[in-house]
């Protein structure tokens, strides 16, 4: 199947314009700064075109983005060294504030709270919420860009469920004084 | 619906996450316009292959008939062969002829990971252990000469092949 450079530019520009915002939000919980995750998404996309080559360079299942993705952001976890890694840490939970997640147009003051509450979950389970719920994937899917089984990601996501209603309700305490 | 998780679950769904940046979104729409115009270049019957490994052969030939000439010209042997002449009288035209040129990839191309290029464009790098040997005719005594080289290459490609 011969198809021009412009074409399969097309496709993949337009795959980026319908899942970009979805491997975004997962790459920006993997770094400090929308910088940063955008560069990691641009590694990734990178990495991806390589791998589809032996697939006619269609674009690729969010799956598997979302597989290569993790790796590319483990390999510069790796390059960063943990020093840096710790730093980050630090960083990250000021730099939220940029607000890795837009509440709705309707946003009200309890969807603010549950973007704080996510916020604070620990990066195994926030993992797991932000392809569920965000990508869309199944457990399955979840399962096999972690590499856990199908049970541990659904009890995973079930934990993670528990913990944000216990931190909402405990942000909701806090806030009423 | 009365249960706190599903509300939950469904609170979250209602969250939007953000796009990308303006400047991120046209990053990676020229990166894939650079990845797929690069992916053009190497035809599918490896014709851009082997145009690349022509033009290195010849290179490498031309190396080779400086290092052989710079040699015989300073008297030493250019290679450890007893078969070797001693080298004629100086001459600028070197009246060498290339009789044959082999290039032999020892060790396939491991992969170097990405490494950034000029203008910081991620480029794929591989690790190739090669080697060449060249046969080449000194014309004034009709010896025939193989010169061998090993060395590792490191091949730089517009990461469109991994």
């Amino acid at each position: 199947m011969a198809q021009s450079a412009k074409e399969l530019a097309a496709r993949w520009k337009e795959w980026i314009s319908r899942e970009g915002s979805k491997l975004l939000l997962y790459a920006r919980h993997r770094t400090s700064t929308l910088e940063d995750a955008e560069d990691l998404l641009q590694i990734a996309l990178i990495r991806l075109w390589g791998y589809q080559a032996e697939r006619a360079y269609r674009p690729p299942d969010l799956p598997l983005a979302y597989s290569v993705l993790r790796l590319c952001a483990m390999d510069q976890g790796r390059k960063a060294g943990r020093r840096d890694r710790k730093h980050r840490k630090i960083v990250e939970f000021h730099a939220y504030d940029d607000h890795w997640l837009d509440p709705g147009a309707e946003d009200d003051e309890e969807a603010e709270l549950l973007r704080d509450a996510v916020q604070t979950l620990s990066e195994k389970l926030r993992e797991v919420i932000v392809m569920k719920i965000w990508g869309g994937l199944t457990f399955a899917q979840v399962a096999e860009v972690l590499k856990i089984s199908h049970n541990t990601a659904a009890s995973r996501y079930r934990y993670a469920l528990e913990q944000l209603e216990k931190k909402l309700t405990h942000l909701k305490e806090a806030r009423n004084g | 619906m009365d249960d706190p998780i599903e509300n939950l679950e469904e609170g979250l769904k209602r969250m939007v996450p953000p796009g990308l940046s303006d400047g991120g979104k046209t990053r990676l729409e020229e990166q894939i316009d650079a990845l797929a115009s690069g992916m053009e270049r190497p035809s599918a019957d490896g014709v851009g292959l082997r145009k690349v490994a022509a033009v290195a052969a010849v290179l490498v030939a031309l190396a080779g008939m400086v290092i052989f000439g710079a040699l015989r010209q300073r008297g030493e042997d250019p290679v450890a062969s007893s078969k070797v002449a001693p080298p004629p009288e100086e001459t600028e035209d070197f009246g060498i002829e290339n009789l044959d040129f082999q290039r032999e990839v020892m060790e396939d191309g491991r992969d170097g990971g990405i490494v950034f290029g000029s203008n910081n464009a991620p480029m794929r790098s591989h690790l190739y252990s090669v080697r060449e040997m060249e046969t080449v005719l000194d014309k004034e005594t009709g010896l025939q000469v193989q010169i061998l080289s090993e060395r590792n290459e490191v091949v730089l490609t517009a990461v469109t092949s991994f």
